[in-house]
C-alpha cells in the first residue's frame, strides 16, 4: 500500500509523459521481483515468466493505463501476470497439463533456530506436510493472504472468483489443514499403540 | 469472531485471524489479541506455542529469483521500446541476450505450395529486403540487423529485411539454415518455410526446406520453439503445431497434417547439457577451440595457424552466442575478428 502512495506523490502531473515514464520505471523496480516470485510458482520457466512481466508493462503503457490513479495497482498486476503466465504455460506445455490443475509451488522450511523442543518441531512438521497436500488453489490463496498480505477483495480479483468464493476457499484451506492433522494424529497414535503392544 | 476460550495451539494454527496477527498485524488484531490474552492468561502457553510455529514456518524461496540486474534490464528494455524510433539510443544490455540464446536446426522440405513469396508480408514494412543465395559448397555466415546469426547451408536461400519491423522479426527460408536468435521478448522471431512457421521464444536453431524435398524438419539445441503449419502467421490458431525443447526434432507429415516429434539420437553439441562440457576450456590450445566451434556451427574460421598454434585459452563459452564466443576468444588472445564473405577471420 505504501508503494502506491509513493507513486502518486512522484506524479504531481500524471498526464505528462515524462512523469508517466518515471512512474512506470518506479513500478518496474518495485513490483518485478514479487511478480516473478508469484508467476514462477505457476510456471517454473524463467524465460517465460520474464517475458510475461516485460510484456505486461508494455501493454499497460500502450493502453495508456494511468498507474497513478489506480489505487489497487498491486492486485491489478498480480491478476494480470497470473492470467498471462497461465496462458503462456498452457501454450508451451500443453501436453503435460491436466485440466483444472494449474499447479502452484509452495514449499516451507522450518527454521530450527526458532524451535527448540521436539514436540513443537513435530507439530511444525505436521503443519508443513498438511499445507503441502492442499490443492493448488488453496496453496495459492494462503500465499496471497499471508505472504503478500492481500485482503479478500484483492485476492478474489486476482484469482478471478467472487468475494464469497474466496472466503470459502480460505475457510476450506483451514479446515482441510485441521482434517489433515487429525489423520496424522490418528496415524501417529495407532503406530504408537502397535509399537507398545 | 470465533470463541477462542478452549483453543489449543493446533486450533490457533488454523485460524486466519490469529495467523494474520502473527504475520501481518494490523491495529484491530493487536487490540483484540492483547485484550483477549489478558482476559485468558491460562491460554498464554498455547498461544506462545502457535506463534513460534507460525514464525518458524518459512516459505522456501524459488530456485530462480529475479536479480537486480534483471530488473534493471527490464526497465531499460521498457524504456527502449516505448521511445519513438527516431530518438532511440541503442544501448541494449548484452547480458540477457547472451544468456538466453536458442539454438535450433530447421531442416524443412515442402511438398505443398512452395511459391509463397516473402514480400506479401514484408511489403507492409518499408524496409528493403535482402535475398541471399548460397551457391558455394560450404555454409555461409550472416548476421541480421538484430544481431541474430544465420548459418546458411549450401544451395539454400534466405530473404530478410535490412531492418526489422517494430512488431516482429520475419525471415523466409528455402533450404537449410542454422539460427542463433537474439532474445527480444517484444519481437517474435519467425521463420517462414513454405507453409511452415517456426516461432522462437528467443535463441538459435537450424531450419531447412529445399525445393522439391519432401520433408520438413526442425531440431532444437537450446531454448524453445513453436512450429506450426499455419497459412498466415503463428498466432496461436494454427491447425497443427508443436513445441520443441532441446534435443528434440520434429518432422512434418503432410499426409497426416501432423508433426512427428522424436528425441535426436545423439544429444546436440550446442544443447545446454553438452555445451557446458564441450565449451568449457582449461588451457586448451586455440586450434582445438576453433575446430570445436567450426564443427558445432558448421562455419569456417580462418586464423594464422602458425602464430596461434601454441596459444592456450581458458574460458567458459557455453552460454554465449557465436559472435560473442569469438569475441571472448579474441579478447583472451588479444586479437580482432571480422565477419566477411560468410566466414569469420581472426587476426
Amino acid at each position: 500500500m505504501n508503494g502506491e502512495k509513493i507513486i502518486k506523490e512522484n506524479l504531481p502531473e500524471p498526464r505528462q509523459e515524462d512523469h508517466q515514464r518515471r512512474a512506470y520505471t518506479d513500478l518496474i523496480k518495485k513490483y518485478s521481483k514479487q511478480l516473478f516470485d508469484f508467476g514462477y510458482r505457476f510456471c517454473p520457466d524463467e524465460d517465460i515468466v520474464k517475458d510475461c512481466i516485460q510484456q505486461l508493462y508494455l501493454d499497460l503503457w500502450n493502453r495508456r493505463f494511468d498507474i497513478s490513479e489506480n489505487s489497487t495497482i498491486k492486485s491489478y498486476l498480480f491478476k494480470a501476470i497470473r492470467n498471462r503466465v497461465l496462458r503462456e504455460k498452457n501454450k508451451w506445455f500443453k501436453e503435460e497439463l491436466l485440466e483444472e490443475d494449474y499447479g502452484f509451488v509452495l514449499d516451507f522450511a522450518i527454521d530450527s533456530k526458532l524451535i527448540t523442543d521436539t514436540a513443537n518441531l513435530e507439530l511444525a512438521q505436521k503443519v508443513r506436510k498438511a499445507i503441502q497436500t492442499l490443492p493448488a488453489r488453496q496453496r495459492e490463496i494462503i500465499y496471497l493472504k499471508f505472504f503478500e498480505d492481500l485482503d479478500i477483495q484483492q485476492i478474489s480479483s486476482i484469482m478471478n472468483i467472487n468475494k464469497q468464493s474466496a472466503h470459502n476457499l480460505l475457510q476450506k484451506a483451514y479446515s482441510s489443514l485441521r482434517a489433515d492433522w487429525s489423520v496424522l494424529f490418528l496415524l501417529f497414535a495407532t503406530t504408537l499403540q502397535l509399537y507398545r503392544s | 469472531m470465533n470463541d477462542y476460550r478452549n483453543y489449543e495451539a493446533e486450533d490457533f494454527l488454523c485460524d486466519g485471524f490469529f495467523i494474520e496477527w502473527v504475520l501481518n498485524p494490523k491495529p484491530e488484531h493487536r487490540v483484540f489479541w492483547q485484550t483477549w490474552l489478558s482476559e485468558n492468561p491460562d491460554r498464554r502457553e498455547h498461544v506462545r506455542k502457535a506463534v513460534v510455529i507460525i514464525r518458524a514456518l518459512q516459505i522456501k524461496p524459488n530456485d530462480k529469483q529475479l536479480s537486480d540486474q534483471d530488473v534493471a534490464d527490464m526497465s531499460e528494455r521498457f524504456l527502449h521500446s516505448i521511445t519513438p524510433k527516431h530518438s532511440r539510443l541503442f544501448k541494449l544490455s548484452t547480458r540477457w541476450t547472451a544468456a538466453a540464446a536458442v539454438l535450433i536446426l530447421v531442416v524443412g522440405t515442402i511438398l505443398f505450395k512452395q511459391n509463397r513469396q516473402s514480400p506479401d508480408i514484408l511489403a507492409t514494412t518499408q524496409s528493403s529486403l535482402v535475398k541471399v543465395y548460397n551457391d558455394k559448397q560450404t555454409p555461409q555466415l550472416l548476421q541480421l540487423a538484430d544481431g541474430s546469426i544465420v548459418v546458411l547451408k549450401s544451395r539454400s536461400e534466405i530473404t530478410y529485411p535490412l531492418k526489422f519491423s517494430s512488431t516482429n522479426r520475419e525471415v523466409f527460408l528455402k533450404g537449410e539454415a542454422f539460427f542463433e536468435v537474439r532474445k527480444d521478448s517484444l519481437k517474435a522471431f519467425l521463420i517462414h518455410t513454405g507453409n511452415m512457421v517456426t516461432k522462437v521464444l528467443g535463441t538459435s536453431f537450424t531450419v531447412s526446406a529445399y525445393d522439391g524435398d519432401n520433408g520438413f524438419r526442425v531440431m532444437v539445441n537450446t531454448g524453445k520453439v513453436e512450429v506450426s503449419n499455419n497459412q498466415k502467421s503463428a498466432d496461436g490458431s494454427a491447425k497443427a503445431s508443436v513445441i520443441l525443447t532441446p534435443n528434440l526434432q520434429t518432422v512434418y507429415q503432410p499426409k497426416l497434417s501432423s508433426f512427428k516429434t522424436n528425441p535426436v539420437s545423439i544429444p546436440l553439441i550446442l544443447s545446454p547439457s553438452l555445451a557446458k562440457k564441450e565449451f568449457s576450456f582449461t588451457n586448451a590450445p586455440l586450434p582445438v577451440i576453433i575446430k570445436k566451434l567450426e564443427q558445432a556451427y558448421g562455419v569456417t574460421i580462418s586464423y594464422d595457424k602458425e602464430k596461434y598454434e601454441e596459444v592456450t585459452v581458458t574460458a567458459s563459452l557455453s552460454k554465449l552466442p557465436l559472435d560473442e564466443k569469438v569475441r571472448a576468444i579474441c579478447k583472451a588472445i588479444d586479437a580482432v575478428y571480422e565477419f566477411k564473405d560468410g566466414t569469420i577471420s581472426i587476426k
